[in-house]
């Protein structure tokens, strides 16, 4: 009897086992003021997660489970970006989840929701990135339906879970083609040389359609703005940020393997998602009366400026994207803080004329949505200004001038919608009557926190970048 | 010879047992076709070599998800009547242009040679890994899978419970 045990080394997933327990612990509350236990205990785990990725164990980076995971300073830096969407996400849940005889529970599904990503984030092997998505997923088909007394609610759910499950499928199908082609379900299968190169790239075909879903990349996008609308806007605060990142984790470990016979289309595919993202969703958000469902369409767009990365691998595309992420982190979700301290209880159908005249109501919170809204826009001094001006440089370094002409006429575009927020809150009058909804203080910080935050990466952006730089070798 | 006859019976079985699950009015009749199919789906593996394939197809589909469909479709309180049987023509009619064109498409990459069959081994397979093998695969290169699985099933069990629990507000 010769069994060969991998070699085990759990404390490189201690983060990942606070998170679990913790989720499970959760599940165990009850009471009046489990609620509040349930999202100080949740965002205490996140954080403490988030400060194990930071100063990681150092054995980490080797991997463990026979390489089946591994935390190199890539994925340590993705896991941080997850970590900090998700404790943003759980911060402006309080309302959503206050009245609720379940609340508690929404922080536990998010943890699991949150494990998941870290999964996708460190895995080297397509298998385990498939259970890290399905972790991912699962809570959130649950989450994205969490206030049953709306009917969008519902609806989005039962559209993210169909086209989620088909996006899962078509991961499955990849993996399979995958491993007929590589021999292997590892990262390590593209170094080598395939003996089926089409095989090959049929199954990294679809292995990207997949996480395009979760990006919300065009044509995979459909899915977004309907499940955002009716979902708790906590959840479609962490739709809108957190498997991005996760996703584009995974999408740069596939396209930083050495290049070869069958993956070489990976980056025209990355090219043609990227430059239909910016354009549907940029148009699309125009039309856009209602907030969330323009925080979607902008979310698609934002998706395409950052699979501009992607293409440019070789130049400086990956510390482009990583600082990308981070600036859209902050800012998608500062907007998401205002819209849950403005929103009053109207959840989703929060419309943009709601924000009239909040200049003179409150004028803080206002100035808050104009540095997120100038940010996403990408105007200086804000961090959104330099994502672009990087991510822009990363392509032009590698000839991808077309694309660049486009996401700049794209970026032109953009601003219309985006500061036609501005002019609603600075330039138009308070019709007046309306109620002015009681504060969200946990919200309200947070937009504060991540306001600064926004124009901090707009100072500094050099020493964040070359910080980010390091992380790539 | 022996090999052959049971092959094309079982192959038989399947296609006609596939298109019973689409023309049957009654949709238990049609999930027990379903049942009929994937037994044959099952003596296939084996005939292929595969016993473990077959013994998972039995013990996952036939155990568990036709369980669940019959479920399903019982709860569903169907309205029966009308001819036993309905012919969709259209639905046939595209399946059978989708044949035609995955074939010709698999013939038209397989006569390019865009599939090199330089990787795969000759002949018929030998007898494929066994329920030890699996087991042992799958408690040491795929521990972590494993466990993975496990927290899976806890994350969908805990939404399932979310979403079948009574409307009640906290006031």
């Amino acid at each position: 009897m010769n069994i060969a045990l991998p070699e085990v080394d759990l404390a490189t997933l201690l983060p990942e086992g606070i998170l679990l327990t913790t989720a499970a612990a959760i599940l165990f509350l009850r009471g009046a003021r489990a609620n509040g236990t349930a999202l100080a205990a949740a965002m205490a785990a996140a954080a403490v997660s988030l400060l194990l990725s930071l100063f990681p164990y150092p054995g980490a980076a080797g991997g463990t489970f026979d390489g089946l995971v591994g935390k190199d300073a890539a994925a340590l830096l993705f896991l941080v970006l997850t970590d900090l969407a998700a404790l943003a996400a759980m911060a402006l849940s309080r309302q959503e989840t206050g009245g609720d005889e379940n609340g508690e529970t929404y922080y536990g599904l998010v943890l699991f929701a949150l494990l998941g990503m870290h999964v996708m984030v460190f895995a080297r092997d397509l298998l385990v990135i498939f259970l890290g998505m399905e972790i991912l997923a699962l809570p959130l088909y649950v989450l994205a339906g969490f206030d049953r007394g709306r009917k969008e609610g519902m609806e989005g759910s039962v559209k993210y879970f169909l086209l989620g499950g088909f996006s899962s499928a078509l991961f499955l199908l990849g993996t399979a083609l995958y491993y007929g082609a590589a021999g292997t379900t590892g990262m390590g299968g593209l170094s080598a040389s395939p003996a089926a190169p089409v095989l090959l790239a049929a199954g990294l075909a679809l292995v990207v359609a997949a996480l395009g879903f979760k990006i919300t990349a065009v044509p995979f996008h459909m899915w977004a703005p309907d499940v955002y609308e009716g979902a708790p806007l906590g959840v479609a605060a962490l739709l809108s940020a957190a498997p991005k990142a996760a996703a584009f984790a995974v999408l740069l470990r596939i396209g930083l393997a050495v290049p070869g016979a069958g993956t070489d289309f990976l980056p025209w595919a990355c090219a043609v998602m990227a430059g239909a993202s910016m354009a549907v969703g940029n148009l699309a958000a125009l039309r856009q009366e209602n907030l969330v469902r323009m925080l979607a369409y902008s979310g698609v767009a934002q998706g395409g400026y950052m699979l501009m990365g992607l293409p440019a691998l070789a130049g400086d595309g990956s510390p482009a994207l990583a600082f990308y992420l981070l600036v859209y982190i902050l800012m998608n979700l500062g907007a998401f803080a205002v819209a849950v301290t403005v929103a009053g209880g109207k959840g989703g159908s929060l419309k943009i004329g709601d924000l009239s005249g909040l200049a003179s109501r409150r004028p803080l919170v206002a100035f808050a949505m104009a540095v997120f809204m100038v940010s996403l826009a990408g105007l200086p001094p804000t961090g959104g200004f330099f994502a672009k001006f990087y991510m822009f440089k990363a392509a032009l370094g590698e000839g991808w001038l077309f694309l660049v002409l486009l996401a700049v006429g794209m970026t032109v575009v953009s601003l219309f919608y985006y500061l036609r927020v501005v002019a609603v809150m600075y330039m138009t009058e308070d019709k007046g009557g309306r109620a002015v909804p009681a504060g969200a203080p946990l919200a309200g910080g947070l937009a504060a926190l991540l306001a600064l935050a926004t124009l901090a990466t707009g100072i500094l952006p050099s020493w964040i970048f070359q910080g980010i730089g390091r992380v790539f070798p | 010879m022996m090999n052959t006859l049971l092959f094309w019976a079982l192959a038989g079985t399947a296609a006609a047992s596939a298109l019973a699950v689409v023309v049957f009015r009654n949709p238990v009749n049609g999930v027990m076709a379903l049942l009929v199919n994937l037994l044959a789906t099952a003596g296939l593996y084996l005939l292929m070599g595969a016993p473990g394939i077959a013994l998972f197809q039995v013990i996952l589909y036939v155990g568990a998800v036709l369980v669940l469909f019959l479920f399903a479709v019982m709860v569903l309180d169907w309205k029966t009547g009308g001819p036993p049987f309905v012919v969709p023509l259209k639905p046939l009619t595209a399946g059978a242009a989708a044949v035609v064109l995955a074939g010709g498409g698999a013939a038209f990459l397989a006569g390019n040679r865009l599939f090199p069959r330089t990787g795969l081994p000759e002949g018929p397979p030998g007898p494929g890994p066994g329920i030890r093998e699996i087991a042992l695969d799958l408690f040491t290169r795929h521990l972590l899978v494993f466990e993975l699985a496990s927290v899976l099933l806890l994350a969908a069990a805990v939404g399932a419970v979310l979403i079948v629990r009574k409307e009640r507000k906290r006031s």
